[in-house]
């Protein structure tokens, strides 16, 4: 199945950042947008999660999705603990009891469960993002929607974070759209990448498939350089 | 070493309070007379005696009252415009030059006109009130600045519930400016509530005392009441920075590296 954005038109003041946008997007695989800073990136995701409405195009396909967004910023809630930043998600859907060992779950597999007791302000930067995203796949959402999830982070924690996201990817394969700069974030998790234009209004510029299985990436890096290459050749 | 911190801060509050009751006594020495300035000894010992009469409790107690009927109704009141204010641009316009002429209102000047609308022992919870309240109404207008939109924009994306919206980051992002304007204006209100019982002559209240004082020359019950109102103060704002020690648990936590 597809999820098509059609004719999407989206101006601030006198800045068209979408003119004519057309893109489809697989169900059930990643989705790396590639593009330079300012090119609308964020602004793409927040019209499909409803965050900002469209001047026009037609998105009737996102219309009943319901969305999990890792943002930018962790966008944590400082006075409630790791357990309960994920929890807050959780409880309205689920009972008390299911929605604790959901969010148990999902701080175990990003690595946190020693940390659940403790405030943001705790714990580090990192870690920080890793609840945003133990968040994110808590929630039962149609699709992820991800915002340079893994930028500001060092190299090692990174890959970590890469390989926690994939693990938890491949346990619930749900729609993933991610919007990066990077190249090589691209090259490790997306099942397609779509590179944009370098200057508004954006359009795809190129677009790629890769077949290879991402923990198989992890494993052996050539498969990442030889996908990152073919990616920066095109950007 | 926490314990150690503490333990040398007691030391040094007990040098503090040794070295201003030398000053004091040296200070009195100087002066020589018991009507400009009373020696410490002679003012604890009319302290003691004024502990131990019959209506000081009544006196203290009605004080407090006073204190807490103003503050209590500029909390209210103050919250709810604030409320208004916050949430709502053209009303804050209009609200705005009220605050500022009621903050600039000199005290006494609001005493006076109290003291000609309303009855003796009211005079002092109208004047409290009146000037807690565009501190308690200020702080939750800034406090609700301090909500940050991408908070609720997440809330929202999770289709997190209205209520939940308020109770879990509205509330918690405006609670410290709350707790700031309550701080203040306990401060602020107590004594305001003593300045008008001076004027206003309630018949059992801490500023009628000091007046009554005043007027009979006992000036070491005139400090010794001035130590009551001083020790009642501080009591206020120990039991506010508790409760607000218990209520940020997540900010004092965030110190606790320090």
């Amino acid at each position: 199945m597809l999820l098509d954005i059609r004719n999407l038109k989206k101006s601030y003041r006198n800045i068209t950042v979408f003119d004519n946008f057309n893109l489809s997007i697989r169900e059930n695989m990643i989705t790396c947008i590639l593009g330079p800073s300012g090119i609308g990136k964020t602004t793409l995701l927040n019209l499909l999660s409803g965050i900002s409405k469209p001047d026009s195009g037609d998105l009737t396909d996102f219309t009943n999705k319901t969305f999990s967004y890792i943002f930018q910023e962790t966008r944590l809630l400082k006075w409630k603990t790791v357990f309960e930043n994920v929890n807050f998600v959780l409880k309205d859907i689920y009972g008390e009891k299911k929605s604790r060992e959901i969010a148990e779950k999902y701080i175990d597999i990003v690595g946190l469960s020693k940390f659940a007791g403790y405030y943001p302000s705790q714990i580090s930067g990192g870690m920080q993002q890793r609840v945003s995203i133990a968040r994110a796949f808590a929630y039962p959402s149609d699709i992820l929607l991800m915002d340079e999830p893994f930028k500001s982070l060092d190299m090692k924690l990174k890959k970590n974070l890469i390989a926690a996201f994939i693990k938890l990817w491949q346990s619930d394969k749900r729609t993933v759209i991610s919007v990066t700069h990077e190249a090589e974030e691209a090259a490790y998790i997306g099942n397609d990448v779509v590179i944009l234009t370098d200057a508004i209004p954006a359009s795809v510029k190129d677009r790629f498939t890769f077949e290879l299985v991402q923990e198989q990436r992890i494993a052996d890096y050539q498969f990442v350089r030889q996908i990152k290459r073919t990616l920066i050749e095109s950007f | 070493m926490r314990t150690s911190i503490i333990k040398k801060d007691v030391l040094y509050t007990i040098l503090s309070f040794i070295l201003l009751l030398a000053a004091w006594k040296i200070i009195s020495l100087i002066v020589g007379s018991a009507i400009i300035l009373p020696s410490p000894e002679s003012t604890f010992v009319s302290l003691f005696h004024l502990v131990r009469t019959r209506d000081f409790f009544l006196i203290i107690l009605a004080s407090i009252a006073r204190g807490i009927a103003g503050f209590a109704i500029s909390f209210v009141l103050g919250t709810i415009t604030g409320f208004f204010a916050g949430f709502n641009k053209v009303f804050y316009r209009i609200f705005e030059p009220l605050l500022v002429i009621i903050r600039s209102t000199p005290v006494m000047s609001v005493i006076l006109i109290a003291l000609i609308w309303f009855k003796a022992g009211n005079v002092p919870v109208f004047a409290s009130f009146l000037m807690s309240f565009p501190i308690v109404c200020t702080n939750v207008i800034e406090g609700i600045k301090n909500i940050d939109p991408k908070l609720t924009e997440m809330a929202r994306v999770y289709k997190i519930r209205k209520s939940g919206i308020i109770g879990e980051i509205y509330l918690p992002s405006i609670l410290p400016f709350l707790m700031a304007a309550i701080s203040t204006s306990f401060g602020i209100g107590w004594k305001v509530v003593i300045a008008a019982e001076v004027l206003s002559q309630p018949d059992f209240a801490i500023g009628t005392s000091l007046q009554t004082s005043k007027i009979y020359l006992n000036i070491d019950k005139v400090f010794a009441w001035t130590i009551v109102a001083i020790l009642l103060g501080y009591l206020f704002e120990k039991l506010v920075r508790l409760i607000e020690k218990r209520a940020f648990k997540w900010k004092r936590e965030n110190a606790a590296g320090y």
